[in-house]
């Protein structure tokens, strides 16, 4: 966890990181990101495999964090 | 064969993902168990025909429940499955402008509240507004919270596609006012650190407005990054937040549209409709480089 990020929290929301948990929020449209339960941070954002979605349906994947990408198939077959 | 239209995804788990599209049959839901490598028909929603979805949503605690925004010529609708989508159930129905352009999403909170900012009409004019909504129930039911038009003044109109949120109960939801109607144009930030209580309007920049689409991401480091398309300046527009959104710096990245937008680790990953090409950034938009091109247009990223 960055402790960057636990300081801003402390600071503006005046909560103290003490304890962490592995589940993460969960898909990018519902938000990827770091959340914090009381005192229980929710998040991990380690996500080597990226998959876009085309408003068609076609599914490309990276799987190095974003470097290269490369065209899986239509969802529709 | 016929094409898929519309389609939205939403990640259930570390190697599960459902998809809804628009097909000449109705909203199809399809599903993935193996991170997108393959996805398999879960159900043809017939009674759907016509409808566009908007956003998915998925209860990690409860797999079999998937909800869906979708709308119609007329209305937004939030659908609920508790059967994994085989079927729905509609939950909310509300009136939206018929000539308008927005796109709802979900946020679910830690503490497994889940907000719903849906399109909904803004008189008059030809652009829409939303209403926000809560649920404690997965779905089943919903307390209206916020109307983004009388927050902040103005319609409030955006295609969103990501929301996160940031710090506990707290999230930005970015919209842009009417670039049509009023003539009085600019952008918007509403603001919860309640988990949608309560709203605010967190900064305003009051000169010009952007395009429609719009994504927020957190990178690892905390800093939340808002992307704006720029289709009606020469650029597109980065809002980076380094205090949780207490303060906000515009960027203007070196690229030709932002139309959609994921992040991983402390890399943006952004897409653009110009030459359907995605971009990466490792310094929150100072510098972009161009790692694909030819790629349709993304409606939704999905992280594993």
């Amino acid at each position: 966890m960055s402790s960057r990020l636990s300081q801003l929290v402390e600071r503006r929301y005046g909560l103290a990181i003490t304890e962490r948990s592995n589940y993460y929020i969960g898909a990018t449209a519902i938000g990827e990101g770091w959340g914090y339960k009381g005192l229980i941070m929710l998040g991990e954002y380690d996500f080597k495999y990226i998959r876009a979605i085309s408003d068609t349906g076609i599914v490309y994947k990276s799987d190095d964090y974003g470097n290269t990408w490369s065209t899986v198939g239509n969802i529709v077959t | 064969m016929a094409v898929a239209s519309n389609t939205r995804a939403a990640k259930r788990d570390a190697t599960t993902a459902y998809v809804a599209l628009n097909y000449t049959d109705g909203i199809r839901i399809y599903k993935t168990n193996n991170c997108g490598a393959t996805w398999s028909l879960v159900s043809i929603q017939n009674s759907l025909f016509g409808y566009t979805p908007d956003s998915l949503c998925i209860i990690p605690s409860n797999p079999d429940i998937v909800l869906l925004m979708a709308e119609d010529a007329s209305n937004s609708y939030i659908f609920k499955s508790v059967d994994g989508g085989l079927t729905f159930t509609n939950k909310l129905q509300i009136v939206r402008n018929t000539t308008g352009h927005c796109r709802g999403n979900f946020l679910r909170f830690g503490i497994g509240r889940i907000l719903a900012f849906v399109p909904t009409k803004y008189g008059g004019i030809n652009e829409s507004n939303f209403y926000g909504y809560t649920s404690d129930d997965n779905g089943d039911t919903w307390t209206f919270r916020v109307d983004a038009e009388n927050t902040t003044g103005f319609p409030f109109g955006s295609r969103m596609s990501s929301l996160v949120e940031y710090a506990t109960g707290a999230t930005c939801v970015p919209g842009r006012s009417d670039y049509w109607g009023s003539g009085t144009t600019g952008v918007w930030f509403l603001e919860t650190k309640n988990w949608g209580e309560s709203w605010s309007v967190i900064s305003i920049y009051s000169s010009g407005s952007p395009d429609w689409d719009t994504a927020v991401v957190q990178l690892l480091n905390g800093d939340i990054v808002i992307s704006w398309n720029g289709s009606i300046y020469s650029q597109p527009r980065l809002y980076i937040s380094k205090d949780l959104g207490a303060t906000w710096t515009l960027k203007t990245p070196s690229l030709s549209k932002i139309d959609n937008m994921t992040s991983t680790k402390n890399r943006l990953i952004l897409y653009s409709t110009v030459g359907g090409t995605i971009y990466i950034s490792d310094n929150e938009g100072d510098t972009v480089t161009p790692v694909a091109t030819g790629i349709e247009v993304v409606n939704s990223f999905l992280l594993f």
